[in-house]
């Protein structure tokens, strides 16, 4: 990522959620930055708005969005990327996130990330809608790695050889490594993570997710609903010395909080393993 | 192959239980009737079924996590909806993009409409309806009376 000099050290953050909002708003300990879901922001209410003053009055705020669809062959919504770009200028964040994956088809909102096949066509698209979203957005964007449970049976290449020829071919665009998403995949699809880190452009990393997950039918599930388990922060250790300009790491719980000391205990967890 | 022809079918397969049991029952056939290119059918006639199935409930699981939430109901409310939830949900994609989660518990409390539920449970979503509706006026935003999904002529 060619700007990635200009970009701050946040440290350790964690993903905002109204349910965690008065501890946030009232307490900073063990916790740098927040990161907020983009979409929660991009309507008209004042209450809404009044949240986002209030966070961004204590905190750095980064936007983290799952709509844009980058991967879809029918292109991006330009409609769309202008009401995040318009979040955006509010914001003024070092940088915004997406994900790659596409979400909608032909009117039809899937309602959750859904990968791309790994193929050359795949490839062009998302270089075509990230050119088209990057003309429109000029704040740097970073791309996340996503869980998938169907397996695309006819690969013409892999998860992480598509991901290396994504960042290669969008030079400005950074990477957002979810490390659970990671070994979720890796558990799930019978891989070594450790081969996958040493096929992608880990010095393209700037902020990394951690969160807990859950086991169903012998499958690990990415439902952001528990505590960070020991593999991966064992992960979390070994992805350190590989990503030397990482940025910021955030806790991504949606579910289950819990007391907001546990939560605390991990992002100070993390911010030790990463930032001291 | 051509994407989008790819990243349409997995739509309908993902989100329509319909479609996916068609094409679980006859997948040759199935493409054949949606005249789909060589490499999209070789891609889409080695799709696991396992994984397909898990990949559609996966994605009513979230829709559901998010639908409870939203109608505040407490978790034996929630196991009495539960397998409502997902008889609507099954053939029923979210709509939207902002306010998807919104309009898709306003669209399941719709589909309530006949269901035998207490007086209690009635006022109660009744309720959820008016917060839910008052929160998309004040972000200014209307919902449609759309149509119930129908499929999309051959792309």
């Amino acid at each position: 990522m060619k700007n990635m000099k200009q970009i701050p050290v946040l440290g350790s953050g964690i993903g905002y959620r109204n349910e965690i909002k008065d501890e946030l708003i009232f307490d900073h300990s063990e916790v740098d930055f927040v990161e907020v879901i983009g979409e929660h922001f991009m309507g008209k209410s004042a209450y809404m708005q009044q949240e986002l003053m209030e966070l961004m009055a204590e905190y750095t705020v980064i936007p983290h969005f799952i709509g844009c669809s980058l991967g879809s062959a029918e292109g991006v919504d330009l409609k769309y990327l202008e009401s995040v770009a318009k979040l955006l200028e509010k914001i003024k964040p070092p940088y915004w996130s997406e994900h790659i994956a596409f979400t909608n088809c032909h009117g039809i909102e899937i309602g959750h990330l859904t990968p791309s096949p790994y193929t050359q066509e795949a490839l062009d698209v998302f270089s075509k809608n990230l050119e088209e979203t990057q003309r429109i957005i000029e704040t740097p964007l970073i791309l996340e790695n996503i869980t998938y449970i169907l397996n695309d049976p006819i690969q013409q290449m892999t998860e992480a050889a598509f991901l290396k020829n994504l960042f290669e071919a969008n030079p400005d665009i950074g990477m957002l490594l979810d490390i659970t998403n990671l070994y979720i995949n890796s558990t799930n699809h019978n891989y070594d993570y450790k081969e996958w880190l040493s096929t992608i452009e880990t010095n393209n990393v700037v902020q990394i997710h951690y969160v807990g997950h859950d086991l169903r039918d012998d499958f690990l599930i990415d439902n952001h609903s528990y505590p960070t388990q020991e593999p991966i922060w064992e992960l979390m250790t070994y992805i350190k010395a590989k990503c030397p300009n990482l940025k910021g790491s955030i806790l991504e719980r949606d579910n289950k909080f819990g007391s907001m000391l546990d939560l605390r205990s991990e992002t100070k967890r993390a911010k030790n393993i990463l930032f001291n | 192959m051509s994407l989008k022809e790819y990243q349409y079918l997995l739509t309908l397969l993902l989100t329509q239980k319909e479609e996916r049991n068609e094409f679980l029952f006859n997948r040759n056939s199935y493409l054949e009737k949606n005249s789909c290119s060589e490499e999209t059918i070789s891609r889409l006639i080695a799709l696991d079924e396992f994984q397909l199935n898990e990949a559609s409930m996966g994605l009513i699981r979230k829709r559901w996590g998010v639908a409870k939430s939203l109608l505040q109901i407490n978790s034996e409310t929630a196991e009495f909806l539960r397998p409502l939830y997902f008889q609507y949900a099954e053939n029923n994609p979210i709509q939207g993009k902002v306010f998807k989660h919104q309009i898709d518990a306003l669209n399941f409390i719709e589909s309530l409409n006949g269901q035998k539920i207490s007086k209690d449970l009635d006022q109660h979503l009744k309720n959820r309806r008016k917060v839910i509706l008052e929160y998309l006026k004040s972000e200014g935003h209307v919902p449609e009376n759309k149509p119930k999904w129908k499929r999309f002529l051959k792309i």
